[in-house]
């Protein structure tokens, strides 16, 4: 039988010949469980060798649980175990907070022993407002996470109904999650769009209710009924914004902008007259892209002496589409502005090879576009095609020596002429040019120390995994991305953050899952008296040491998502 | 939370778009703008069975010349359906509902577009909707346990010219009980197949073809009627071992390793084998490891090599894994091979250029390369550089319409070349006429002869709808009587008729035949044995002799088209 053999001559990197086979004589033995205790048989338990994607191989755990691969090269090892039914797991040490396993010639590692979670079920039924099932409806389970202090959902699992309407979400880790069902329409699919709903019956994410699974549970009857999407049919035009004529034959794509919901997406090309028409358009903020392949053709009747336009004009806009302007859009396509600047540095490093971006952010913290260059030995940049909107600017090194960590900095100072747009978002118009002066610092600062468990001086165990903030005291900077910091103690309570922006901040350990959940003002204005002030200077190394006290226990229980 | 929200919408509606307003500048050369008045479409969607209104069906109008144009409505609970506001032009109409084969609008037996004029408001765009069927059942593997995540494909026979192929209609995939649900599938015969991809963490899984088979010979079929669900299907999937292969690539002409990369495809893959990739160190050696057991083909790209090298960049080498671990496998690249020939006519004066074209298929059939190339004026030619592997060879009269059996003659019949037919092709002085030619992985000269005969029959006839009428535009399609030739594409002629029902078929092999009116636009089906046998009941005798005209009337039978339907599912 297949199942009992365990596999020889597993992973060896150059074909073994009999004088080093005496060196390929490592082995890695491990029990597989259930989190009840149980083992697991027939558990899939697959060995792969670091860095090496294809190098891998899969057995299957005996009546006991057990495993064994042997005859291995030394080398550097994963482990990663599936079943059926239950949530995939990799082994980790422990002690060493790692995945990898290290083995030397010869050496016989036992004990690689993994947790498996029976999986959880959420499944149900989809039907639209004519009673019928709704075929090929996207339904999925979401998480609510914080970036920037505002909730928002991550996809966590996706399903699709059956031709009697019916979905099955297995395979899920247990947890609260949230339902989102609703129908895709694009200019290929012959369906009717559906609105999507959060489960129960709601548009609105707000008012959702999650279900919350345990392992090996499931539940069922999480049910929709889904009406039409209200579309729209859309009309507009298309203009060359060079010449302000008509662009004809070219490319629209509209993209309903919306981090993980179920939307619709339009692509056409413009008549001769350069106008288009999309239908079955639902309503909401719109990516729109437009591209009117030019090949450098000049205009007619210009002079050989004018600039050549650009083989290909792209636009990006973000564009708010509803029953008030739907029927008579504009889209004018111009080159975008360029945006110039010099950087300076502060601090013993140099201003070439940083890498300048601008980035579009929508208010639900998805990024809509984003726009970069490189700076020469001098430090100026310049960055061409950058399309209208609001954008955070971004200054990082691109590139340094192999091996090597690049320096890490913060923006110090940017200014538009006698703007002062630091720690701001930065507006580029249509057209024309923009020129910033940007000065980074590299004398970020440092913030180490170890989470203790307990209120009292005396309480000297230590806690791993704990989330521990660094939150700006300024409430004006606290939700720029600078301004926030996270890290995870290990299990021995230690933590450290690097590069950090100097300024005013608040500390604190917390015991939840999620500390961007700390910048919800709801939140922020409990935690607040329980965490510590701290004033980091240029390149300081602050080291402070936390406590989790029960009054943060009960705050994070009282949010715990 | 929400005054921030605010602030972020009031800084973005700083980018605002604007009402259309007339361009600047005024451009003498931008094209007429008339105001076109659009058109409105009106018409029915009912079951084809019962005539039943389909309701809340929805029409699909989707413009010819520029496909994502599309305009769309739903029909009501009585199946009526009215779209308005489309432009002028042709297009192409589909009707769509769950549980129902979306179908194509065609006016009686052929798909001419639907031209809609300025302001034209067409009426009876009716649609006749067939239903869709289900097949469902469970995977489980050797243990009796389900297997999630397999995936299950239904598939129906289809024809690239004479050989099998499998056609892909519909898959799904299993849940952690093993179930799986393939719907909205049209009546037919199919074979299903469960496989397990790779990439995931699990066992590896040999396909296997219902109910327990590695082979087609040994597989069932699953006969589904429309409206039916055909439950409780059980296919086991067995752990199968997989294996490494490791070894060098080496170019026969330097006779040195060489750098390339490598993808192994199953001999035998019907939408579910396993393939593997790898590419080469630059020192030609390579390890692929998981690789289950089976003939694959191997396709190899020369990574570095030296310009002005004989050896293809591009070759095709075979590779056996069958119980073990292969630890020194060499593929060599090398030079092609070279064939060099004549035609040779026979009854007819040899026209001054044929197009011989070369097709090698993949295992499941499917044309995977193809070169074609002419004749000198004496009918020599020669060909080099040619990859390993099973090659058919189809000789054309160059820029003669008529040789192309699908189409109607649109030239005189006095003006054209005589037609010919291919009826020896002898390579290394062995027949290979109906076997194609093999060329060898290691480089060799292949000679060629191929005879071509002009004595050639013609057939000719009028077609007739089942009362008897003259039947426009139908598809006449003819093969051998003798079941032995009908695997060889040679053998099987097809044509259409013209606007008065009249058709004909030149370039016949002379023989015996079996011919009637074919009324679906299913091509190769006749291929399939199976249909075949029924579409035989149907047909009438003909003997065709050389230089000789044999004439056939032939009538629609009315039970045809469903009892083709019972095996080949509609497109």
């Amino acid at each position: 039988m297949i199942l009992s053999l365990i596999l020889a001559l597993a992973l060896q990197s150059p074909p073994a010949s009999r004088s080093t086979a005496a060196l390929n004589t490592a082995a890695i033995r491990g029990k597989v469980t259930s989190t009840e205790g149980a083992p697991l048989s027939y558990a899939s338990v697959q060995l792969r060798r670091a860095n090496q994607d294809r190098d891998h191989v899969t057995i299957a755990t005996d009546s006991r649980g057990q495993f064994e691969f042997r005859n291995l090269a030394p080398g550097t090892f994963s482990v990663n175990v599936a079943k059926p039914g239950f949530v995939n797991n990799a082994y980790r040490d422990a002690e060493e907070d790692s995945s990898e396993i290290k083995l030397a010639a010869g050496e016989v590692r036992s004990g690689v022993d993994v947790k498996l979670t029976r999986a959880a079920v959420i499944s149900g039924r989809i039907t639209d407002s004519n009673g019928d099932p709704v075929v090929d409806a996207q339904v999925r389970a979401i998480v609510k996470v914080y970036r920037e202090g505002r909730p928002q959902t991550q996809n966590r699992n996706n399903a699709q109904t059956n031709d009697r309407g019916e979905y099955r979400m297995f395979d899920l880790p247990p947890g609260r999650y949230y339902l989102q069902a609703g129908k895709w329409s694009n200019t290929w699919q012959n369906s009717v769009p559906l609105a999507t709903q959060f489960f129960p019956g709601t548009t609105r994410f707000e008012d959702a209710r999650s279900i919350t699974v345990k392992a090996g549970e499931e539940a069922g009857g999480v049910n929709f009924t889904l009406s039409d999407a209200i579309v729209m049919t859309l009309k507009g035009h298309v203009i060359n914004g060079e010449d302000n004529q008509p662009a004809a034959n070219a490319n629209v794509n509209f993209n309903l902008l919306n981090s993980s919901g179920i939307g619709t997406q339009g692509n056409t090309q413009t008549r001769a007259d350069g106008s288009f028409t999309l239908q079955d358009m639902m309503e909401g903020l719109y990516r729109v892209n437009v591209n009117i392949p030019n090949r450098g053709a000049m205009p007619p009747g210009a002079s050989p002496d004018a600039p050549r336009r650009p083989p290909n004009m792209n636009m990006m806009r973000i564009v708010e589409v509803n029953p008030s302007n739907a029927s008579n859009l504009t889209l004018t396509v111009t080159a975008g502005a360029t945006v110039t600047g010099k950087i300076a540095v502060d601090g013993d490093v140099t201003a070439k090879n940083l890498q300048v971006n601008l980035m579009a952010r929508q208010a639900d913290g998805t990024i809509s576009g984003s726009f970069g260059g490189r700076t020469d030995d001098d430090g100026t940049f310049k960055v061409q095609r950058v399309q209208p909107g609001l954008y955070e600017v971004n200054v990082y090194y691109a590139s340094v020596a192999p091996g090597a960590d690049p320096p890490r900095i913060f923006i110090s100072s940017v200014k538009h002429g006698t703007d002062d747009l630091t720690d701001r978002l930065v507006e580029i118009p249509e057209s024309g040019d923009v020129a910033l002066a940007i000065t980074v610092d590299a004398h970020t600062a440092s913030f180490s120390g170890k989470v203790f468990d307990g209120e009292a001086e005396g309480d000297t165990k230590p806690l791993g995994k704990i989330r521990v903030a660094l939150i700006s005291a300024d409430a004006k900077k606290r939700l720029l991305p600078n301004y926030f910091r996270s890290a995870t103690s290990a299990p021995n309570g230690t933590f450290k953050m690097t590069g950090i922006t100097p300024g005013d901040y608040l500390i604190v350990a917390w015991p939840g899952e999620d500390p961007g959940q700390l910048l919800d003002p709801d939140v922020f204005r409990m935690v607040e008296k329980h965490a510590m002030p701290v004033k980091i200077e240029r390149s300081a190394n602050l080291k402070q040491d936390l406590r989790v006290t029960p009054a943060l226990r009960t705050l994070a229980d009282t949010f715990s998502q | 939370m929400f005054f921030l929200l605010g602030l972020w919408l009031a800084l973005a509606q700083q980018v605002q778009v604007r009402p259309y307003q007339q361009p600047a500048r005024p451009n003498p050369n931008a094209p007429q703008q008339a105001d076109l008045k659009p058109a409105t479409v009106r018409g029915r969607v009912v079951a084809a069975d019962t005539g039943e209104p389909v309701r809340f069906a929805r029409v699909t109008l989707r413009l010819n010349a520029a496909a994502s144009t599309t305009f769309s409505a739903s029909a009501d609970a009585n199946g009526t359906y009215e779209i308005r506001n489309v432009d002028p032009g042709n297009y192409s109409g589909t009707a769509s509902k769950a549980g129902f084969v979306t179908r194509n609008f065609s006016r009686g037996n052929n798909f001419a577009p639907l031209q809609l004029a300025e302001a034209e408001e067409a009426k009876d765009i009716n649609f006749s909707l067939a239903r869709a069927a289900v097949i469902s059942g469970t995977v489980l593997d050797d243990r009796e346990e389900p297997v999630p995540h397999a995936h299950v494909f239904a598939m129906a026979r289809a024809y690239n010219g004479a050989q099998m192929t499998w056609q892909q209609r519909a898959q799904a995939q299993t849940d952690d009980r093993g179930q799986f649900r393939l719907h909205d599938i049209p009546a037919g015969r199919y074979y299903l197949q469960a496989s397990y991809m790779g990439g995931a963490i699990a066992p590896h899984y040999a396909p296997t073809l219902f109910p327990n088979a590695k082979r087609l010979a040994d597989a069932q079929s699953i006969k589904i009627t429309g409206g039916e669900e055909s439950a409780g299907i059980k296919i086991t999937l067995h752990e199968t071992t997989v294996y490494s292969v490791a070894g060098t690539v080496v170019d026969d002409t330097t006779g040195t390793a060489v750098a390339a990369n490598i993808n192994l495809q199953p001999e035998d893959y019907s939408a579910g084998g396993s393939s593997a990739f790898a590419n080469t160190k630059n020192d030609g050696t390579f390890r692929l490891s998981e690789v289950a057991p089976g003939r694959y083909r191997v396709f190899i790209n020369v990574r570095d090599m030296e310009p002005g090298s004989p050896t293809n960049r591009n070759v095709i080498r075979s590779l056996d894994v069958s119980d073990h671990d292969i630890d020194n496998a060499v593929f060599h690249v090398g030079p092609g091979s070279t064939m060099t020939g004549r035609v040779i006519a026979d009854g007819g004066d040899l026209p001054p250029s044929l197009q011989v074209q070369m097709t090698s298929r993949d295992g499941n059939g499917n044309p995977n390369y193809s070169r074609g190339f002419t004749t000198q004026a004496d009918g020599t030619f020669e060909v080099k550089d040619l990859n390993a592997g099973h090659v058919e060879l189809n000789v054309n009269s160059r820029g003669l319409i008529m040789m192309q059996p699908n189409n109607p003659p649109t030239v005189a019949p006095a003006t054209m070349p005589k037609p010919f037919y291919v009826r020896t092709i002898t390579v290394n002085n062995q027949d290979v006429t109906d076997t194609g030619v093999i060329v060898p992985e290691q480089a060799a000269t292949l000679e060629v002869t191929v005879t071509l005969d002009f004595h050639t029959g013609l057939v000719t006839g009028h077609t007739t709808d089942p009362s008897g009428n003259p039947l426009a535009n139908a598809t006449v399609a003819m093969i051998a009587r003798d079941p032995k030739k009908r695997s060889i594409a040679r053998y099987t002629n097809r044509s259409r008729s013209d606007a008065q029902g009249l058709f004909t078929i030149a370039g016949v092999i002379p023989g015996d035949y079996l011919i009637l009116v074919w009324p679906t636009d299913d091509r190769g089906a006749l291929f399939d044995p199976d249909v075949a046998a029924i579409a035989e009941k149907y047909a009438t005798s003909i003997s065709v002799s050389p230089d000789a005209t044999a004439s056939v009337d032939l009538r629609l039978s009315s039970e045809l088209p469903d009892l083709i339907r019972t095996l080949v599912p509609e497109p």
